[in-house]
This record gives C-alpha cells, sequence and structure tokens, in this order.
C-alpha cells in the first residue's frame, strides 16, 4: 500500500528539478523585497514546496524559524547596544535567507537521477552535471564524514580551537578532502561502467514531463516579482 | 565457444616504469566463475580493469595485447554500450553509489542506455525482487547496511542480461554474515548462467563455487587450480588466505598476566535500541582479546564505548566516564583515514602527545622502521596503500602513553602476507599494554589473540583460546558460513 502511495508521488506530486532552480532565483530577489507581505507569502510558500518533499524536513526547519523569529523578536524588545543589535542583524539575515534555504533543501532532497536527466534536458555537458549531482550526493555525506573526523581527533587528543583556525582548518579538511578524492575514483569507474558515455539517445526512469503544479508555481513567483517591483 | 580470451603480452600504465602485467593469456568459458587471487600489488585490479573495458577508458596506459569478448574486440564496442555486457562491483560498494536512492541507482545503466522508461521501471523491479531486497527500493543507500548496499550494486548489474559480473574484493567491508550472504548470491547468480569474475584475497567462501583459480604474483600467472584442486596446503606454499578453517590452529602461547582492568554491565545503545546489556569481562595485563560477535550485534558500538567515544557513565575500571575512558584508552577505527592528519609519516608519528626529545625521536624512528615506512616517511600518509595506512594507524596507537588498546578490523580487506605483519606488529607492540582487538579475521584471532569475547544474540562467553576452547571459535565460524 505505502509502495504504491511513494510511487504516485514520484510521479505526480513533485516539482520539477528545473522549477526549483528557477524558484531559488526568483526568490533571491523576492526575500529582500522591504513588503511584509510578499515576504510573508514567499515564506510560506518555500515552506509548503519543502513539506511536498518532507514532513519531517518542513516541521524541523519551521520550528528553527520560530526559535530565531522569536530570538529576533526579544532582541529587538531588550537595549540595543552594538551587541544585541549585531545579534539582531544576523537573526533578520537568517530569517529572510529562510525561503531560499527551504528551497535548496527541497532541491538537495530531490532525486539525483531528476536533477542529472534535467541538466541533460538543458543540454548541458555531461562532465558539469555529472559534477554537479555528485557535489549535490556528498552533501549529505559530508556531516557523517566530519563527525567520523571528530571521533578521530578526539581520540588523538586534538581538538578544534577558533584560536587556531588554519590547524583546526587542516586537522578537518585534510581527511575529507583525501576521502572525497578516494571515493571519487571509485565512484568515475562506477559511472562509466554504467555506461555514462553512451552517445546515443538516454532515457529516464522517472517522468519528467512539466506539469501543472510547475506552471503555477513558476507564474506565482514570476506574478509575485512582478508586484514586489511594482510596490518598489 | 570461450565468452571471454584474454591475451596480454604486456600492459604499462601510463607514467610507469614497469610494467603492470605480462604474459597472461587464458579462456574463460560461458557460465564459470573464476578467482584470481594474489598478494596487493600482484596485478589483478589491473586485470580486471583490462577485462572490463576500463583500461583503457578511465585509466590510461600502453595494452600490447588483445581482450575479446563474445568474439569480438573489447575496444571495438561502441561507448558505453560494454554495460549491457559486462556489469561490475567495486570494492566498497558505498563509494560507487551515484545516487542516493536505492532504485535510483540501480536505474542508472538503464536510462544511459537508452531503455524506454517502462521497459527500465520493469527490470529494476525484477532485479531488486531477484535479490530479495524489493523492500529496500525508496530507501536512502546511507541507510543501509554493508551486505544491503552490496545487494543493491549488483542488482544495478542485473537491469540489462549481463553475461559476466566482475566482483572487486567483494568481501572486504563484509561482516562474516555478510560475507555468508556473499556466497549465497553468488550460487545464485552462476546458477543463472552468468559468468563471474572475482578478484578476492579472502577463499574460504569460494571453496566449493570457483571453477578455475588463478594465483597472481608481479603481473602474472604463477598457479591455476581447477574446481576443488586448492587446499590449505597449496595456501600456505603460495602465502594466500586460508580455503578453510579446519586446519588453523592457535599461535599466541604468551601466558597472560594478573588482572589489571574490568568492565562490569556495560549497556551499548544506538539511538534508543539496547544492542549489548549487562556485559562483563576482566582483562589481564599482556592480553591480547579478540571481541567478535553476529552481524548487528554491536561489536563497534561497545569498541566506541569502551574507548569513551559513546556510553556516558559506564562500569569500567578504565575510565567511569567518558571522559576519563578517553583518556586511558586508544581506538583504532575502522577506517583510518579519519585519524590521519599530518602532511608527512614522519609527522603523523610525532603527534601522539608527547614532548618532542631525543628519546622520543629515536623510538618514532624505531617504530616508522619496524612498521616498514622508513623509505615513506616523508609521504603524505593519506596517499599511503591501504595496509600502509593500518601499519602507521597502529605505530599511532603504540606510541600513544594510553593504558589500553582497541583495535577495530585493523585487517579489513588485508591479502595475508599484510595481514601477517599486522598481526606480528601487535604481537610485539601490544606487550605490556592490554589490547582489544574487534574482528571478523579468524586468521588474525587465532595469530595473536589468547582470549576471545564472543557475543551472540542470547549472551557471551570468553573462549581461552590456548585450550581446547579454540575448537568452539572454529565452530562458530564453520557454522555462521553455514
Amino acid at each position: 500500500m505505502s509502495r504504491s502511495f511513494s510511487r504516485r508521488k514520484d510521479q505526480e506530486g513533485y516539482l520539477h528539478p528545473l522549477t526549483l532552480f528557477a524558484l531559488t532565483i526568483l526568490f533571491t530577489f523576492l526575500v529582500f523585497t522591504r513588503n511584509p507581505w510578499l515576504y510573508g507569502i514567499t515564506c510560506a510558500a518555500s515552506f509548503l514546496i519543502l513539506l511536498s518533499r518532507s514532513a519531517r524536513t518542513c516541521i524541523k526547519n519551521l520550528v528553527f524559524y520560530a526559535g530565531i523569529f522569536g530570538v529576533a523578536v526579544l532582541l529587538a524588545h531588550i537595549s540595543s547596544g552594538f551587541t544585541t543589535g549585531a545579534f539582531l542583524g544576523l537573526a533578520i539575515l537568517i530569517l529572510q535567507l529562510f525561503p531560499i534555504m527551504n528551497i535548496g533543501r527541497a532541491l538537495v532532497m530531490t532525486s539525483s537521477t531528476k536533477i542529472f536527466t534535467a541538466m541533460r534536458q538543458l543540454h548541458l555537458p555531461i562532465s558539469l552535471s555529472v559534477g554537479l549531482v555528485t557535489a549535490l550526493r556528498f552533501l549529505d555525506e559530508i556531516l557523517l564524514r566530519l563527525k567520523e573526523i571528530k571521533a578521530g581527533m578526539k581520540i588523538r587528543g586534538f581538538h578544534a580551537s577558533l584560536l587556531h583556525p588554519v590547524r583546526t582548518f587542516e586537522l578537518y579538511f585534510v581527511p575529507l578532502v583525501y576521502k572525497c578524492l578516494h571515493v571519487s575514483e571509485t565512484l568515475v569507474s562506477s559511472i562509466i561502467a554504467k555506461g555514462i558515455e553512451y552517445e546515443g539517445e538516454k532515457t529516464s526512469y522517472y517522468d519528467m514531463r512539466f506539469k501543472f503544479a510547475d506552471g503555477i508555481s513558476l507564474f506565482a513567483g514570476v506574478a509575485l516579482l512582478g508586484v514586489a517591483l511594482w510596490t518598489s | 565457444m570461450d565468452i571471454m580470451k584474454v591475451n596480454i603480452e604486456r600492459f604499462t600504465y601510463q607514467g610507469a616504469e614497469k610494467s603492470s602485467l605480462h604474459a597472461i593469456h587464458f579462456a574463460i568459458a560461458p557460465g564459470k566463475l573464476v578467482v584470481l587471487t594474489g598478494n596487493s600489488g600482484c596485478g589483478k585490479t589491473t586485470l580486471t580493469r583490462v577485462m572490463n573495458g576500463l583500461i583503457p577508458d578511465q585509466y590510461e596506459g600502453t595494452l600490447d595485447g588483445k581482450v575479446t569478448l563474445l568474439d569480438q574486440n573489447l575496444h571495438d564496442f561502441k561507448t558505453g554500450t560494454l554495460a549491457k555486457v559486462i556489469g561490475n562491483v567495486f570494492q566498497n560498494p558505498s563509494d560507487q553509489f551515484f545516487t542516493r536512492k536505492a532504485e535510483d541507482e540501480v536505474a542508472l545503466v538503464g536510462e544511459n542506455l537508452g531503455m524506454p522508461q517502462a521497459e527500465l521501471r520493469k527490470r529494476v523491479k525484477k532485479a531488486f525482487e531477484y535479490m530479495s531486497i524489493a523492500h529496500l527500493m525508496d530507501k536512502n543507500l546511507n541507510e543501509l547496511s554493508g551486505g544491503e548496499k552490496q545487494r543493491v550494486a549488483i542488482a544495478s548489474t542485473l537491469v540489462y542480461d549481463t553475461k559476466i559480473i566482475f566482483f572487486d574484493e567483494p568481501s572486504a567491508s563484509l561482516d562474516q554474515e555478510g560475507i555468508r550472504d556473499l556466497q549465497g548470491i553468488l550460487k545464485l547468480l552462476k546458477a543463472s548462467g552468468r559468468t563471474i569474475i572475482i578478484a578476492e584475497h579472502r577463499l574460504y567462501f569460494l571453496e566449493d563455487l570457483y571453477d578455475k583459480l588463478y594465483v597472481m604474483k608481479d603481473g602474472t600467472f604463477i598457479k591455476e587450480f581447477d574446481a576443488g584442486e586448492l587446499k590449505s596446503s597449496d595456501c600456505k606454499d603460495l602465502g594466500l588466505r586460508a580455503i578453510d578453517f579446519s586446519a588453523l590452529v592457535p599461535h599466541n602461547t604468551t601466558k597472560t598476566g594478573e588482572r589489571v582492568f574490568s568492565a562490569k554491565d556495560v549497556h551499548v545503545s544506538v539511538g534508543k535500541k539496547e544492542l549489548i546489556s549487562n556485559l562483563s569481562f576482566d582483562l589481564h595485563s599482556d592480553e591480547i582479546m579478540g571481541i567478535v560477535g553476529t552481524n548487528g550485534i554491536g561489536k563497534s558500538s561497545l569498541g566506541r564505548v569502551l574507548c569513551g567515544l559513546a556510553g556516558k557513565k559506564q562500569d569500567i575500571s578504565w575510565g567511569k566516564t567518558q571522559r576519563e575512558r578517553l583518556k586511558n584508552s586508544y581506538y583504532m577505527m575502522q577506517d583510518v583515514d579519519y585519524q590521519l592528519f599530518f602532511d608527512t609519516v614522519e609527522n603523523e608519528a610525532l603527534a601522539n602527545g608527547k614532548k618532542i626529545s631525543d628519546a622520543y625521536l629515536a623510538e618514532v624512528s624505531w617504530i616508522i622502521k619496524h612498521i616498514d615506512l622508513w623509505n615513506k616517511r616523508s609521504e603524505h600518509p593519506q596517499n599511503l596503500s591501504g595496509g600502509q595506512k593500518q601499519r602507521l594507524a597502529l605505530a599511532n596507537a603504540f606510541l600513544s602513553e594510553k593504558q589500553i588498546l582497541i583495535l577495530d578490523e585493523p585487517t579489513s580487506g588485508l591479502d595475508y602476507m599484510h595481514m601477517d605483519k599486522i598481526a606480528e606488529l601487535i604481537f610485539e607492540l601490544a606487550k605490556g599494554r592490554p589490547t582489544l582487538i574487534i574482528t571478523h579475521d579468524i586468521e588474525l584471532l587465532l595469530k595473536v589473540c589468547q582470549t576471545v569475547l564472543l557475543i551472540k544474540q542470547d549472551g557471551y562467553e570468553k573462549l581461552d583460546l590456548q585450550t581446547a576452547e579454540y575448537h568452539k571459535l572454529i565452530s562458530y565460524f564453520e557454522q555462521m558460513m553455514k
């Protein structure tokens, strides 16, 4: 039962990756609008898009958003010294960028195959498409790998310190970069062995046609931008 | 008719002075299972790369010779189309995945080669069902166990009617149960008529499966065996991993000293799930104790609790709190890449918390020579081979002044020679400090351990390998393969 449900979502429910790319760009302009209504609509739309990907992630982001919002309200009501002012500015910036973060998260959670096919539809060079999809794939893993590096550091008695940024950078990033290099060799062999270099016509496992939801989303995004420009 | 004919006079990687392969001539009949074995660097991976077409597509070099597949020169196949005939399963399944979702990974080959969507969906489903992992189709690959990942990797070779499947050290990242599953899968694939070529160190799980086994050394075949011909004595003579366990005997006859540490009622949990409860054991001076257990029982998690990376408060004599245990114990991680931070082997060994003095410099020099890395002391540790990195990580463990050492799978993926080298090092350097070894390498266990803590679903027992109890360990491993 649940199997057929998830299949239907894959085929019908989600936005096309190119729509998400376009919305990311549109939202980059929209979040800096001074119209609170437009910001509110943009923010709500971004949460809805994230909800269509994953309810759990959406709730997590919502809680985080509420937390930052609470901090901002609190800071706005206490004395406005330089330090509190700086933190207030930071909190407001995070809140402003939140819609982009939501769309970006939705994009990262999109199937790599869908993104890869979308890039093929744009006739982008294969090396660029492979690079981008691989980078998105590694985003998930980087946190896990950093956690392991941190464990390795603890065992050897090394600690991250803001007072020694270069050393801290070296401790975290040397193993991480080498790990990525090692993985990339196998990964390249694997995708070559899976026929990535085949020059004939390619197909997609998913239905990659633009759907009604894509049209509506893009129309709404452009319309909001139009309103933002008009009212500014 | 042979499915593949290999005639290689010589192959040299671009920029290399010495050839990696020479004088290799053999043919493979359809449906046969062929094993290529030999110590690391003998050329078996290079040979599989020539046979699966990755040389010269990905790895450049000069090939004097020819490989034919279905009577057609391998390099006459249209770019990318070899994927329809040849499947590949690489050493570490996690590293070979391009996507994050299991079904996407399996579908990738069909998408690349233009299989119509409806047909592709049907074949992907069938491949998952064939590997008995239909329930994993929509799972994130990061959430799967090593064995499950390997099944997904194999499923991705079944979307097309693949004639040959290459496996590069498929047992390297698997535990005992995973290896038994792999054995079952290989039987299944063989029964389906597929030709299977495996480059592998571990041989015991292939004993009843191989039709031909080639032993390689210095880039060529030095010996070949037909089905069932390879005996334990051959393995000993040729320096290979054991083909069966029955001939193995314990080697460490050193008597342990007095009790120095104890752990009482240790609890190990991952998230809310309790894996191990009420585990108690004593450790004696000079004791090397193996820790063995079934898949998912929590051996590595136990290692993390014992060294203080997890587990908060525990009744452990070398540290009740995590902080105390971290201070007093050293944990060599399964993937040692996460424990190497510096720019040279020398600096890596020097950075073990001691003040630089003439005596310490002499100690570090001695140990670098002893682990056979003196000529590589100026090289970047991350550029070393797997076995070399494991030796360096081991040297770091021994250079630390910790009272107790915990080594997690120190010989995973190593051939007999390198396993033997690690065993020797542990045996020599562990003197005076209790050492725990979490492993499913029975050859290592019997070479260095005096005792083994055997953890099962229904409890645990500590075996004394210096008595007839070692038979229990061998029976346990034999039982696991049934």
